[in-house]
Parts: C-alpha cells; structure tokens; sequence
C-alpha cells in the first residue's frame, strides 16, 4: 500500500504550520512556498500531509479558515491563526525547544 | 495578501471541534466543493510554477499532479480529520453496497429471497413461540392462576373437568385458594334485543359461567358491576355480560347498556356488564358470558357430583403456590372420595399453573418447529455466504486495486461488511413483510390447534428479534468472505490471472455437504406434499352419497321458553318446510335433525325384531320429512321414502340405510322387518317397520367406512319421548339455476314471517360444506407445499452457490483446458457432472429419508400410500429439473470463460 509520507512528524508540522499563520494569513500554496524557502530549501511539505494536518488543526480549533482571493485574483481558502492557536503555538514552540535540546545534549555526549 | 472576508468565533477549543464536527456533516455537499475547489487552487498554482519554469502545458500539467500526489486520498485524508468520520463512512460504506449490489442483480436477488425466507420463517415463528410460550396470560398476576382439574386413574381419565358439586367444596374448603372459579364449553344462543334496531335476531356465541368468573380472573367488566352473587344458581333474574366488540357493533357502544333486557333464546337477560376489550377467555370470538342455571336442589344431587363438565380456574392465596394447592387439593379429594363413595371413588384432584395448562401441550412442538426454523435460517446464511464466496472470486481484482490506491484493511471489511448487511437488512426488510403476513396467517390457520393465537401479533420484541436475526445473519454470513477478500494481497494478487479464490479442500467438502443436506430436506418435503396433494384431490373426488350442487341450507332452533308443547314444534316446523318450498326457484326442499358430513349426533343401540341377543350399536338417527332423500337425491334402493302420511298419528315406521342393511340383512330384504330404537323394548308400541332403504351417506368425514343410520320421519321422534320433540332442524332446499345467496336470504325473511324470532341461521351451500369436509387434507397440502417450496430454493440457490463458487476458483484450469482444445460443452458437461452428482447424492439421502418419514403420515394420507412410485418419480423429476437449472447456470459461465484472459503469464 501506498502510505502518504511524511519526512515530518505530525506534531512537528504542525508546528510549522501555526508558526507560518503567525505571521499573517494564508492559503495552502501559499504555506508549503513559505515553509520551503524559510527553511532554505530542505523541508518540502507534501501536499497529501499538509492539507489533512491544516484541516485537522482547524477541527480542533486553533486555525480558522475563511475564503477570500489571492493574488492573482483567484477564490482561495486562506487560513489564521485563532487566539487558542496563538497559545498553542507558544507552547509547542516550547516543547520543540526543550527537545532539540535534549536531543543535541545526547548526541554531544561522548 | 488580502485578509479573508469574515470571521467566524469559536468559544472553547472542545466546543469548537464539536460544533464543528456537526457543523461539517451537515454542510457535506458545500463542504466537497469546498475541498475541491482548494485542491484545484493548489494544483494550478503548480502548474503555473511548472509554466514559469519554461514546462510546456501538457508537461507542466503533468508534473504537478505528479508532485501533487493522489488527489483522492488527500481528499481521503482531509475527510477523515473532518466531520463525524464513522457516521460519514458508514453513509458512505452503505452507498457504495448498494451501488456494488444493484451491479449484480441476479447474485442480489437470490441472496435476498434466500434471507427472506430464512428470517421471514424465524421471525414468524418466533413470534408465535412469544406470543403463547413467553408473555404472560393478559390478566393481572396471572402467575398466581392455576387451573383446577380432576382425575381418576381407573377410568383413564387425567386432567379432566370437574363436577359442579366438587369444584364447590373445593371452593370452600381450600385455604390455599383465595377463589375459585369455573366455566363450561357453552354454544350458540340466539340473541335479540330490544335495545337496538327493532329487535333482529343474531346468532351468538358464548360460555356459560359462576358468578366470579371475571373477578377470579382479576379482571373488572369495562362498565357495569358484573355478576351478582350467586348469579349461578338460577333464582331470580337472568344475567349476562356482553362481550365489548358485541357491545360496540351491535349496541352501538351506548353507555347506558347496562340495566337493559335482551333476549337470549327468547329467555331475557338483564344485561349487568361489559367485559374489558380484547378478552377472549377460554376462547377467541366469544360475545357473551351467561351463569349456568343450576336449581338450589341440585346442590345434593348425585348427577351433579357425578357430571364433569365445568373447567375450573382459582386464584391462590398469597403465599401459596401451585405446589401446595395441588397437595391441599388431593387431600380435599380424598375427603370427599370417603364421603361420597357412590360418587367419587377413585377421583383425585390438582392444580396446574394456568398458563401451563393452556400452553404446555404445544410447548414441545413449539420449540421443535423454532429450532427447525432456526436451521433453515442457518442454511439460509450458509447459502448466502456460499455466494458471496463464489461473486469473491471476480472481486480479488477490485479489492486488490482498491487497496493499493490507499484503502487500509480495515477499511475494506468495513465496506464488505457494509455489503453484507446491506443484504441482510434487504433480507430482512422483505422478511419482516413475510413475517407480518406469515403470523396472522399462522395465527388464523392454527386457531383451534394454538391457544392464545388472539395475542399473536408481530410486536416489539418480536420485531427485536427480528432485526437481531437481521443483523447476526449479516455478520454471519459477511465476515468469513470480507475477511479472506481483504487479505492484504502480494503483488501476485494485482497481476492477471491469479483468480484462485483459495477455496480449500475442507471448505468445499463442508459446502458440498451442506448442499446435500438441503437436497435431502427438499426431497422429503416435496414428496410429503405430492402425497398431500394426492391425497386432497383423491379424497374430494369421494362420492359423499348425495348430491351437494344448488342446494343451500340453514339451522332453526325453536327453544323451549317460546314453543313448550311438542304440536307448536311440529307445527311451525311444517309450516315454515311449506313457505320455504313455494320460494320461487325452489324444486324441494326437506327438515332434517342434522345433514351428512356434519357429524355424528345421536348414537345409540337398537335392536332388531327377532334378534333380541345381538343388539346393534353406533348407529346414526336422524329425524327427516319426506322430501328428504329427493332433495338430497339420495337413491332409494328399495321399498319407499317417507309421505306426508307417516306423522305422529300413523304407524311408526323407519327408512335404514345400504350400511345397516348389508350389517344386519346381509342378502336378505329388510323391508318390513321391524326395528326398536334402544333395547329390546318392554312395549309393542315401540316397534318401528322398516320401509325403505336408502344409499350410505358420508356421515362424519369423507374417508369414513360407511356408517349405519335409521331415519325417523318427522313427528314420529316423540314415540319414546312424547314430551321431548326435535327442536333443532336443518332446512335444505335445492334451486337448480337459481342465485343461492338470495334464496338464502328469502328463506331468513319467511322464517321471520311466521315467527318473528325464528331465526335462521348458519346459513351456507352444500357445496362449501362438502368443500369444509377436506379442510385438514387442504391445509396440510398447503403447509407442505409452503416448505417444500421453500426448501426447494434453498437447495437450488445453495446448488448454484457452490457450483459458482468452484467454477470461480477453477477459471485457469478451465482456460487451460479450452486452450487446449477442450469443447466448451466438454467443460460445461463435467460441472454439470459434479452438481448432478452432488444432486443425486442429496436424493438418495432424501428418498430413504422420506421413505421412513412416510410411515409417520400415513394416518393422515387417504387414498395414497406412503411409498407411492408416481408420487415420488414426479417429485424427483421436479427437483432434478431444478437442479439440473441451478448447476447449468454456472457451467454456461465457465464455459464462456475466455482462455486468453487467463493464460495472461504473470
């Protein structure tokens, strides 16, 4: 079977994606573009995981979506962060620091 | 980039994603687009990136979606993180079943009919079994009811009625009992009433009862205060209670009906109650209840210990149960047997729980016939199972894709069990019509076999058990096929050709026997009901002894409140022979005690002069005018019928007929010879000539040896008892070419006429009582056709299942074989092989089966013996031809099996 793949673990992208509408309101495209050259080209999201994970994020109430119109005059669903999604982002932020930080003490370790 | 256009607000984060939930189900159609329209938005902007790229249309079009990734199942996914995921995907599931049935609808429509029938027959016999077995009486505490009975072991009698006198010193002296009731069997009273349209006269049916009847039973009358106190003992006035659909028909439901008269064989009743609606104790369709009418004298008397022919029921004490009744009972018993010894020799006593004793006998057979049902439902799964195996074979394609574009394992038996149950829920759904159907037919046929069949009704437990047979069977018959189909399948299984449906060695042979086993059953019950069939068409061919067409008849009873003296019987029964014979259309018309076919209703000895020592018994008297034997052409065979000259003044003489003749007379002539009614009788004025003799009429039933009859003419029935004439009469009138639905209806006016209470009643064609005498044998045709039918289905589709099944999971050696230059008829001859093997199997089984089995029903064939060769070659031509259908059907699939398509090298 044909498993979607992700490079990234669930709770890491959506991390990443609470991170991106932090910084304003956007579509799919527009998310996965933002992703990809803020991390210099190395994380490519894949659509068959970015499109469930936003829908689920939205489910659960931390984004919300409305439609509008991008800007090349095209109907799109642009997604935002809600006030529970500006939190949970700070906490995830948190967690994710604290982890690498493990992490890298580990690995430093001889 | 431009903000979005609103903004929706979400109180709490658990609200939110249920609101949202509920929200996103409810918007599905919106929501679909919505995603689409996303989706769509994502993959141009690639392709647009593909385009600046320097990618030309086509390129760059297909280089997105490849980027992109399957479209579906991100649109999966994204689903699957909204909504109510279970309820979306079982709409989902159920729709995708409906589409994938409706694709095959011969597969669809065997599989249903099969399931119908298996739980139609569950659920109908199921909700008989509940309706007698399982629900309590519908009285209040009908567990502390028991039913009261006597028995006396040197007579070979056990659970007999009691005698009046005995029930009451039980009912004083037992202190178990906190009351006791009885009730005899009742009959038919004419009823007329003032209360309504002018006093029409109407035939009714009732039980005559003790005072406490309804309160035993804990029942209130719906209105009225019920019986008086000692409304049994026939001092003062009549009463009656009225039944509440009596009350409501007849009456007009009027309030104020209590307190009014009614006339129950021209005797007023004071009307004193109306039972609760529904009540039908002891027996269904009954519209009046009236108190015996004993005299304070015969309390003593030894008839009346002597005489069982009350039924009593008794409500325990608190705290006593049946077990101690029955003790304090027999101890009663043997009290009374000591002070009673002419009477009560040898006469115990005991109670049973009420329910029990109405519903014990049947209890065995009940369960039987439900756990034969349940067997048919089990073959009917088998079956069903059988063939979602044999369609599994063509699917393993379909599943196997289904699964590599994304459809996770549980997934697919999901939605195969979605297929399955969609089945049985159609199964089920027609099954419950059968059911419905099926119970009120039961609950009509079995009426006199069956207690309590007015309870019988598809209620809600029933309909409990119905949807969870529906259900099981589902499941059932799904999970073995959903389970071997979405088998993660290895890459062999995507590649052409690999169609071995796995079927192994053990489940085949379990298959095979099963279909043997429904052959077998099918052999038996179809020629049970080819024996059936013979002997119903043997026996209305029987010469009944006279002729039944354009003839009609009616019952008058004259009761002895309204004409006491034996002339006003005789007169009124003369004259009304009279009007009724001057009805137009009419060519004759005669009185008779009772008709053929209608019973045995005055037997006894008699003698013949000259003979004194050798009494002859069970004989049939019947008391008839002259144009009797005319009427009915019965044929004179010797001497003379009656004349208006043999009356109550002129010598008595008798007409016997052939039966009694060849018994008594053998060669010799009968006529004059005379003849006494009884033993040798004392008085010379006994004696009766004979004058004539008469053909053998069929008395009790069409396959009767014949019986013995003395006719009396009318009148002369009072030569032994001058005070006791015959009140009850058959008047039968014979209108060749005539409408017999308006003669009928002329002769109830001229009745009316000469008496305005004489009514005419149980008014009907000899044709349909001739038709009445085959009844049992109709309807025991009718019952075996019905299963046989049934069988016969099961046997067939299960036959098909199989065949298809292996012909499924053999389609490669089948295309190897006609590749290498087998026919197709070759091919299509050796399945047939196998399934007529399998049939032939199953017949032999069934033919030895049916061959015991017939010994059994021998008492109930007539004219048709057990074994009979005609009978049982048609039966097993009939099921051959079926079987021979059922395995064809398959073998033409396999032989159309393309080669090519199979050979394709992996």
């Amino acid at each position: 079977m044909i498993e979607p793949r992700t490079d990234l673990l669930q709770g890491t992208l959506d991390l990443l994606i609470l991170k991106t509408l932090s910084l304003g309101a956007m579509h799919g495209w527009g998310m996965a573009q933002r992703i990809r050259q803020t991390s210099g080209e190395v994380l490519e999201v894949q659509q068959g995981s970015l499109y469930p994970a936003v829908h689920r994020l939205e489910r659960q109430g931390w984004i919300r979506s409305s439609w509008g119109v991008s800007d090349n005059n095209r109907r799109a669903k642009f997604y935002e962060l809600t006030a529970v999604g500006r939190h949970r982002l700070v906490e995830e932020t948190e967690s994710w620091e604290r982890l690498s930080a493990a992490v890298g003490r580990v690995l430093q370790a001889v | 980039m431009p903000g979005p256009e609103s903004t929706p607000r979400h109180p709490t984060r658990r609200l939110a994603s249920l609101r949202h939930r509920l929200a996103t189900l409810f918007a599905r159609r919106r929501r679909e687009a919505d995603l689409d329209e996303e989706i769509r938005f994502h993959l141009e902007a690639l392709i647009e990136e593909n385009l600046a790229r320097g990618m030309d249309p086509a390129e760059a079009r297909a280089a997105a979606r490849r980027a992109f990734g399957g479209v579906d199942q991100v649109k999966e996914a994204c689903r699957d993180e909204r909504g109510l995921p279970w309820l979306d995907t079982v709409v989902r599931d159920l729709r995708w079943a409906f589409r994938a049935l409706r694709r095959s609808p011969g597969f669809t429509g065997a599989a249903v009919t099969v399931l119908a029938l298996g739980i139609g027959a569950t659920t109908a016999i199921f909700s008989v079994v509940h309706g007698v077995l399982l629900e309590p009486l519908p009285f209040p505490e009908s567990d502390r009811l028991v039913a009261l009975w006597e028995a006396n072991p040197e007579r070979g009698w056990d659970r007999a009625n009691a005698s009046p006198a005995n029930l009451l010193d039980w009912r004083e002296q037992a202190e178990t009992l906190e009351d006791a009731t009885g009730h005899g069997w009742g009959g038919g009273w004419t009823l007329a009433g003032k209360a309504d349209s002018g006093g029409r006269l109407e035939r009714v049916d009732g039980v005559e009862v003790m005072d406490n009847f309804f309160s035993v039973l804990g029942l209130e009358p719906r209105l009225g205060p019920g019986f008086p106190e000692g409304a049994h003992w026939a001092t003062g006035e009549r009463t009656v209670v009225l039944s509440h659909e009596l009350w409501r028909t007849r009456f007009g439901g009027e309030p104020d009906i209590v307190g009014r008269r009614v006339t129950l064989d021209a005797v007023p009743h004071t009307v004193v109650g109306v039972a609760p609606p529904g009540f039908a104790h002891p027996r269904p369709g009954l519209d009046v209840w009236v108190p015996f009418d004993w005299q304070p004298g015969f309390r003593e008397a030894p008839w009346f210990r002597m005489a069982h022919f009350v039924r009593p029921i008794a409500r325990l004490a608190p705290g006593a149960t049946p077990e101690a009744a029955g003790a304090e009972l027999a101890a009663i018993a043997a009290q009374l047997e000591r002070r009673y010894p002419e009477t009560n020799r040898g006469y115990q006593a005991g109670a049973t729980p009420l329910r029990e004793w109405l519903v014990g006998d049947v209890r065995r057979p009940l369960l039987i016939l439900l756990g034969a049902v349940a067997l048919v439902l089990l073959g009917a799964c088998a079956n069903t199972a059988n063939l979602l195996l044999a369609r599994a074979g063509a699917r393993h394609r379909e599943m196997a894709m289904r699964s590599a574009l994304g459809a996770s394992r549980g997934r697919l038996v999901r939605q195969l069990l979605a297929e399955s149950l969609t089945l049985a829920l159609l199964g089920g759904g027609a099954g419950l019509l059968l059911a419905v159907a099926g119970t009120r037919a039961l609950a009509e046929l079995a009426a006199e076999i069956l207690p309590r069949t007015t309870e019988l009704g598809v209620d809600a437990p029933v309909l409990g058990a119905a949807l969870a047979a529906t259900v099981g069977t589902g499941l059932l018959f799904g999970i073995l096929p959903a389970l071997r189909l979405a088998r993660r399948p290895s890459a062999e299984a995507l590649k052409e050709g690999s169609d071995r449906a796995a079927g192994s060695v053990g489940r085949s042979r379990a298959l095979g026997l099963l279909v043997v086993a429904e052959v077998a059953v099918a052999v038996v019950l179809v020629v049970g009901a080819g024996l059936a069939f013979r002997s119903f068409s043997g026996l209305v061919r029987v010469d009944p002894g006279f002729e039944a067409e354009d003839r009609t008849a009616a019952t008058f009873f004259l009761p002895p409140a309204r004409h006491a003296e034996a002339d006003r019987v005789l007169d009124l029964s003369r004259r009304l022979l009279e009007r009724v014979r001057r009805l137009p259309g009419v060519e004759s018309a005669a009185l008779a005690s009772s008709l053929p076919l209608q019973g045995v209703q005055w037997s006894s000895d008699f003698t013949v002069e000259g003979r004194p020592n050798e009494p002859g018994i069970d004989f049939n008297r019947r008391i008839v005018s002259p144009g009797y034997f005319r009427t009915l052409r019965v044929p004179l065979l010797a001497g003379r019928a009656f004349t208006p000259e043999d009356d109550e003044r002129a010598r008595p003489v008798v007409v016997i007929n052939r039966a009694l003749a060849r018994r008594h007379f053998g060669e010799e002539s009968p006529l004059g010879r005379r003849i006494a009614i009884g033993r040798e009788p004392t008085d010379d004025s006994l004696w009766r000539e004979i004058v004539g003799v008469v053909g053998t009429e069929k008395i009790q039933d069409l396959a009767e040896e014949p019986r013995m009859e003395i006719f009396l003419p009318v009148g002369q029935e009072l030569l032994e008892y001058p005070r006791l004439p015959q009140r009850l009469y058959r008047i039968v009138a014979h209108a060749p070419g005539h409408d017999l639905d308006t003669l009928s209806a002329e002769m109830r006016a001229a009745a009316l006429e000469i008496d305005p209470e004489l009514l005419l009643y149980g008014r009907r064609t000899l044709e349909a009582e001739v038709a009445e005498a085959a009844s049992r044998e109709r309807l025991l045709m009718l019952l075996l056709g019905l299963f046989a039918a049934v069988a016969l289905v099961l046997a067939a589709v299960g036959l098909y299942g199989l065949m298809a099944y292996a012909v499924a999971g053999r389609r490669r050696e089948i295309g190897i074989r006609l590749a290498l230059g087998a026919s197709a008829g070759g091919v299509v001859g050796a399945i047939l092989a196998r399934g007529m093997a399998l049939f032939a199997t199953g017949l032999a089984v069934g033919l030895a089966a049916a061959l015991l089995l017939g010994r059994s029903m021998e008492a109930v064939l007539f004219g048709v013996r057990p074994g009979d060769p005609a009978t049982i070659a048609a039966g097993t031509a009939l099921l051959a031809l079926a079987a021979f259908a059922a395995t064809y059907l398959p073998a033409r699939r396999a032989a159309r099996v393309d080669p090519l398509d199979t050979l394709r090298v992996e």
